[in-house]
């Protein structure tokens, strides 16, 4: 009897995982569909999120040879957030190019430490254009992108490049993979009585690009703690002398000279500013003492966007282009380079 | 690549299918080797061929000890394979702790050098299938095992994905019993082992990355100034999140090995209820323990030689230990740690004390495995710390003795969450100790099982946020 028992009930056991795992993943698709239909009926989207991985991508595209020439885009926000990598790329082939832009641009990180990288790596030979401005270079500030350039070297695999091509895609159309949307955080955010998440007015492309959209944000809020972070920072900041300065970057003119003795060509771009922000920057690294002495000895193409009518775009929050202007500027940057026959 | 990415969901998706349709076992196999090979390589190509390398040297090896007639070629063949094993595991692993280690010591006396970078990349594993070989090796000089002839055997044995970077560390006798008998994948082994899958990938996503991880990131950043509340919970939030990271990793490892029909070693079983750190070395990491017992510790003569020397034999195992864990003095210190916590233990169980009736008590036993719990964390320390000045730092502070400008931990979301999970896990523990392996969950009313597996799922899907590496995945 016992024996009987135990077969049937040994029998049973399949039917009733099939119905367990059917139960389950009814449950978690209702509950997966539930969350996105509230968070979109509260006004949020999906969207791209950044990550070591997808700069690795990027990075791993600018090796690829030519045709078409790679562009690789670096700098911190004002290239992440200014240049759209396709309008630059539709500009160019109206000019009858065929270029490859690709950003490795990473907000708040300075770029230099990517361009050494770049330098170092006999299979590149496209453009470097590197935007910059004078404390950008001070060697204190070298290493910033050093993390991911490191991640790049040593993390990257094939297996994470197809990881993240799926999570990007995943990204493009799935509120839930958006971390600050993580459960866990949810739960926590509620606890510290901190509500949603925060509305970012910043929208990531997959192609690492992005975009300020300041119509979603009290711009006049970022714009005063922008400069009430400068009138902090800078006090405390004693900027290096202009020789000390100058002897630092002779060590990238040696990246630069590496570089176009491959055939590849950099280009140092200081982005539009203004107000304040501007002023300040100028007093602490005029461009007479700094800039202008660079460019005399620096063996790349220089091109600060006051000397550009065409370049000079409204800052709403002092540091970065609105999103409705992006593509007019990654247009003129073309337009510029061409004039300046980069490409 | 790493069962919690996309890749592996991908990865799975396209070779469990092709396994079970083929009708040939032969194919089978063939099938998991060329996809073990594309996991690993999948990480990196150029490592595969290391891999490769020992694998096939340590089988030829193998066939030489066995067919040779004399002492000495046996043993000439089984220190070739031993030394080429421990050389490429020196090498990748602890070539640059040397080199360090003898600047500075060259310090010490006054000569000067900068300390060298010599960029050398760890092949992924390669502190598991080293153990492996070095284990299958042994085995056949000791006559415990005929080595196989089949070369494709071995390269599975050695290669099987589920098992390949981060353990179980498997016995060749073992898993050679498995794979010369067609396994069968029956829809119940299917369905558990997705189970024990969606299990593991919910302790490593949910449990160590979003939950654990914040408060001992936040507690073992070199500029925080821990308090003793602070430290503590440091200390306990990383044991929680070793264990939910590495024991998630193996649960999913034995998960997808059933699926497959195979079946791994438990590698915990709920360790955090242990009491006493002997026991609990019998449910932590239980393939390493084992390993080192049967191919370190035994052969050192346990306590065979008498009681002094037994000591010594734990104090040289567990530094060992350390040691294998990673190639920094505060490992070393960790293991050494552990060596002394089982010294001690063992010498009050062997005195007077040790027979106190006292000890039987349901509610002492409690307050026993507490203070395991405790010492494991206190031990941890020396493991997760990137120093062991750091670690030092959060030893002082855990016994009181903080610095005057201490920072404690903030009661915000990510504390409150930490304790709830802390004494929910710690229940679980409890609960999961007199349960041996996965048949509970055959068991279990299905309204609960579906309750179960729902929630796990909804988590893992719901827990986009950072991820960070398999903590194992570094040794």
């Amino acid at each position: 009897m016992r024996s009987s028992t135990s077969s049937s009930e040994a029998a049973a056991r399949p039917a009733r995982w099939l119905l367990t795992w059917l139960l389950a993943l009814a449950i978690v698709v209702a509950g997966w569909v539930a969350f996105e239909r509230y968070w979109r009926a509260q006004g949020y989207a999906p969207s791209v999120v950044d990550s070591l991985d997808l700069w690795s991508q990027m990075r791993a595209r600018v090796d690829r040879p030519a045709p078409p020439q790679r562009i690789a885009l670096l700098g911190a926000s004002r290239i992440q957030y200014g240049i759209s990598p396709s309008a630059f790329r539709d500009e160019a082939r109206r000019l009858g190019l065929d270029v490859d832009p690709v950003m490795l641009a990473v907000n708040g990180h300075y770029p230099l430490a990517a361009l050494r990288d770049l330098a170092d790596d006999p299979q590149f030979v496209g453009v470097a254009l590197v935007g910059i401005d004078s404390r950008g270079m001070d060697r204190q500030v070298w290493d910033m992108q050093a993390p991911h350039v490191r991640y790049y070297h040593h993390d990257w695999s094939p297996s994470r490049e197809l990881h993240r091509r799926l999570l990007t895609r995943l990204q493009e159309h799935v509120i839930a993979a958006r971390p600050e949307f993580s459960i866990v955080t949810l739960i926590k955010r509620a606890l510290d009585g901190q509500g949603p998440p925060y509305r970012d007015y910043v929208l990531f492309q997959r192609d690492r690009s992005a975009g300020t959209d300041y119509a979603r944000s009290d711009v006049t809020a970022i714009r005063n703690a922008r400069i009430a972070d400068l009138r902090k920072y800078y006090p405390r900041f004693t900027a290096p002398s202009p020789e000390a300065w100058l002897a630092g970057m002779r060590e990238v003119v040696g990246w630069v000279e590496r570089i176009n003795a491959r055939g590849g060509k950099v280009v140092f771009y200081r982005e539009p500013l203004s107000g304040e922000h501007l002023e300040l920057d100028e007093q602490h690294f005029p461009r007479a003492q700094y800039w202008d002495r660079l460019a005399a000895i620096m063996p790349a193409t220089m091109i600060d966007f006051r000397d550009y009518p065409s370049l000079q775009f409204d800052t709403p929050d002092t540091s970065h282009v609105d999103i409705k202007d992006i593509d007019a500027q990654s247009r003129a940057l073309v337009r510029v380079l061409r004039e300046q026959h980069v490409f | 690549m790493t069962f919690d990415s996309l890749t592996f969901a991908l990865f799975l998706a396209i070779v469990f299918p092709c396994y079970v349709l083929l009708r040939s076992w032969s194919a089978r196999k063939n099938l998991l080797l060329v996809a073990s090979c594309v996991f690993y390589g999948a990480w990196n190509p150029f490592f595969l061929s290391l891999l490769a390398f020992t694998t096939v040297f340590d089988w030829w090896a193998a066939q030489r000890i066995h067919a040779a007639t004399d002492g000495p070629t046996r043993r000439r063949w089984f220190w070739a394979s031993i030394a080429a094993s421990l050389s490429l595991l020196g090498f990748f692993k602890y070539a640059q702790f040397f080199a360090n280690t003898a600047i500075d010591a060259l310090a010490l006396v006054g000569v000067r050098y900068q300390p060298l970078d010599l960029g050398i990349v760890l092949p992924l594993g390669i502190s598991f299938y080293t153990f492996e070989s070095i284990s299958y090796i042994v085995d056949v000089y000791k006559k415990r095992i005929t080595p196989t002839r089949n070369l494709r055997d071995y390269g599975l044995f050695m290669t099987f994905f589920p098992h390949l970077v981060a353990g179980p560390i498997m016995r060749f006798a073992d898993f050679n019993a498995q794979s010369t008998t067609p396994r069968t994948v029956s829809a119940e082994g299917v369905a558990l082992g997705a189970f024990m899958l969606v299990g593991g990938l919910f302790l490593k996503i949910v449990g160590a990355d979003q939950i654990f991880a914040p408060v001992s990131d936040t507690v073992f950043a070199a500029d925080f100034k821990a308090g003793f509340v602070a430290a503590w919970a440091g200390a306990f939030s990383f044991s929680m999140q070793v264990y939910c990271d590495f024991a998630g990793y193996s649960l999913a490892a034995l998960g997808i090995a059933k699926m497959l029909g195979f079946h791994l070693p438990p590698n915990f079983e709920a360790p955090f209820a242990s009491v006493g750190i002997a026991e609990l070395w019998t449910r932590w990491h239980i393939s390493l323990s084992n390993w080192l017992r049967d191919y370190v510790f035994n052969p050192l003569g346990h306590y065979r030689r008498g009681r002094w020397r037994g000591y010594l034999n734990v104090m040289i195992t567990f530094t060992a230990c350390g040691f294998w864990h990673g190639a920094a003095w505060h490992f070393v210190v960790w293991g050494a740690l552990h060596g002394v916590f089982l010294v001690v233990e063992r010498m009050l169980k062997d005195s007077p004390i040790g027979r106190w009736r006292v000890w039987g008590m349901r509610g002492v036993r409690w307050l026993l495995a507490l203070f395991t719990f405790a010492l494991f964390a206190w031990a941890v320390v020396y493991f997760r710390a990137a120093t062991i000045g750091l670690a030092w730092q959060r030893t002082l502070a855990m016994f009181g003795l903080e610095p005057a400008d201490a920072a404690n931990l903030a009661w915000n979301g990510d504390s409150k969450v930490f304790v709830v999970a802390l004494l929910v896990g710690l229940a679980a523990q409890a609960w999961l100790k007199p349960r041996k392996g996965w048949a509970w969950v055959n068991t279990m009313a299905w309204p609960w099982r579906v309750a179960l597996l729902a929630m796990m799922g909804l988590a893992i899907i719901l827990s986009p946020g950072k991820t960070n590496a398999f903590i194992y995945f570094q040794f």
